[in-house]
């Protein structure tokens, strides 16, 4: 244990060599903290007025919250929608597994079915939603198996037709260690089709990425594949494929310049815009690709989500808060989240303009093991906050 | 590293810090500065955010000092407090993003010594819970009562996180030795 402790101590101290010389830190910091507390102090006041403003506009809230809650279904009941119409669904917070859906314009809503702990991935119209062994309908009916799930494989994304999804698995192998990916088109309750070869996936027990499927569109017939690499240095390669044909119609990388930072990819439902986000500490900026992989634009912010229609961007700065959705073509902000805020996930409308938008709620626990509590904030096209609902986590 | 601060001391200038004695405060929490800065580092990967979320536990341990309860070790209750913030500001991209931390990613300029590298890479392996525990056991030199504090668990757990992290480091190394 002793060896291992001077190892440990010795690993640990080169990463600390970047600290360097530390005099005179520790009486900057106090300064800096004296200087933060007496600016709250002064700013009491300020605060002050502004818990007024918000028990007013709670007790505003509250009403409308009440007279919405006495004209809507009761949520214990099923879904009372036609089979066709979209809706969002999520996680019941009062029940553990159990999914719900709410409509768009969040005037119904109900039980859908559970399944939910170990998945709940729901399609774009939530008519699907894969649990963690099997595909279910919208009354929480099981319509397939899960098809060739290996220990380690990615999470479902569901196409844009609504009934198939994208995944990928580990192609056959023979060798030791990582093996190649494969990108496969799955029909529930039908067969997987196997569509490329992309990509490194690790093998079990490894912690390595596996590559994720940004957008599945058999309307478009494309997917785009993303994959994280860590050794030598961190890198980030896109794939833009052929869903029909296995085809790579393009693929881009990028490379890390410095750490700490992180990259990220997103891209439209039918896979004909990419953006690509880079983030560091002091700024996030993201480049947008169009169908062919030429970049059309590079933007400020990292883009978390686009609308169906690709024309609006969900963005946030390196420091996570304010969100915004934007126009991304001419910058335009059409709208801007609660200060404080940082993104968590959205959903975009299925052939609408409507965008679903989680925040993380400024109680959640400040245990990255422990969920968020997520706000769900849905915006229009023109940057009006529709509706809103707390305690919100998407399937 | 350790800091060793009496109870009667804590007590005293606790109760001076409270009515807004900056230097009590300072005596108080001053010490730990060093400590906090290295562990936010080692959370952060990178210096200026790790000096950001260490001021800004500062600045809450001045607005919280009011729950320091009489008799209760100030060290591990600070360092709750840093690890929190720094949770915090990883929290802002952690559930989509790849972070990449300096200690772990940058090749070191003494390649040669390839047990080192190989510490490291299992070191970067293991989950963030239990690299906190053996930062705050090993290099920190916090005895497992005050790891358990400042992770908000048992000491029991606490023991429990770091036996699981050796274990997890020495196949690790065995594995890379083959």
């Amino acid at each position: 244990m002793d060896d291992m402790r001077r190892d440990v101590i010795v690993a640990f101290d080169a990463g600390q060599a970047e600290l360097g010389d530390l005099r005179g830190v520790r009486e900057r910091m106090l300064r800096g903290a004296y200087a933060g507390r007496t600016s709250r102090h002064e700013n009491r006041l300020q605060v002050a007025a502004g818990i007024a403003a918000i028990l007013i506009a709670a007790l505003v809230i509250a009403t409308f919250v009440y007279v919405r809650a006495v004209t809507q279904p009761n949520p214990a009941g099923g879904l009372n929608v036609p089979d066709s119409t979209p809706v969002i669904l999520f996680h019941d917070p009062t029940k553990a597994g159990q999914i719900d859906g709410i409509t768009w314009d969040g005037r119904s809503a109900g039980r859908v079915g559970d399944g939910g702990i170990s998945g709940g991935t729901s399609n774009p119209a939530g008519t699907l939603y894969a649990t963690g062994t099997d595909i279910r309908d919208r009354t929480g009916k099981v319509v397939g198996p899960l098809a060739n799930t290996p220990p380690k494989t990615s999470r479902v994304a569901w196409a844009d037709d609504e009934i198939h999804y994208c995944q990928v698995v580990p192609a056959p192998y023979k060798g030791v260690g990582p093996g190649p990916a494969m990108l496969q088109l799955v029909l529930p309750g039908g067969q997987a089709t196997n569509v490329a070869q992309i990509g490194t996936y690790g093998s079990t027990g490894q912690n390595m990425p596996v590559p994720t499927v940004v957008a599945c569109s058999v309307e478009n017939d494309r997917a785009v594949v993303s994959e994280a690499t860590v050794s030598p240095g961190f890198s980030v390669q896109d794939w833009v494929v052929q869903l029909s044909t296995g085809r790579i119609l393009w693929t881009h990388t990028i490379k890390l310049p410095g750490s700490p930072g992180g990259v990220g990819t997103v891209a439209t439902h039918d896979g004909q815009f990419v953006a690509e986000s880079i983030f560091s500490p002091a700024s996030a900026t993201a480049t947008i690709y169009g169908p062919e992989g030429s970049a059309i634009t590079h933007l400020a912010g990292w883009v978390d989500a686009f609308s169906w229609d690709g024309s609006l961007a969900v963005t946030s700065p390196s420091s996570g808060y304010p969100v915004t959705l934007i126009r991304w073509r001419d910058g335009v902000v059409v709208w801007t989240g609660p200060a404080g805020l940082p993104f968590r996930s959205a959903k975009s409308e299925p052939g609408g303009m409507r965008m679903a938008i989680g925040l993380i709620d400024s109680h959640s626990s400040a245990d990255p093991t422990v969920a968020p509590i997520v706000d769900l904030y849905v915006v229009s096209a023109d940057g009006r906050l529709l509706w809103r609902k707390d305690n919100f986590n998407f399937a | 590293m350790a800091q060793a601060v009496t109870a009667g001391g804590e007590l005293s200038l606790r109760e001076q810090a409270l009515t807004g004695d900056e230097a009590a405060f300072e005596a108080l929490i001053g010490p730990l500065v060093e400590l906090a800065l290295r562990l936010a580092h080692s959370m952060l990967g990178d210096r200026w955010e790790a000096e950001d979320a260490t001021q800004e536990a500062i600045t809450r341990a001045w607005r919280k000092l009011g729950q320091l309860r009489p008799g209760m070790p100030v060290r591990p209750w600070f360092l709750a407090i840093v690890i929190n913030q720094c949770r915090n500001t990883r929290r802002t991209r952690w559930f989509k993003t790849a972070r990449i931390a300096d200690v772990f990613q940058r090749p070191r300029p003494d390649q040669s010594d390839i047990e080192r590298v190989d510490l490291a890479r299992a070191l970067a392996r293991l989950p963030n819970q239990d690299r906190q525990a053996l930062f705050l056991h090993f290099y920190l030199d916090l005895p497992v009562e005050e790891v358990a504090l400042a992770l908000g668990i048992s000491p029991s757990a606490a023991k429990g996180r770091i036996y699981r992290a050796c274990h997890r480091l020495r196949p690790d190394l065995l594995e890379e030795d083959k």
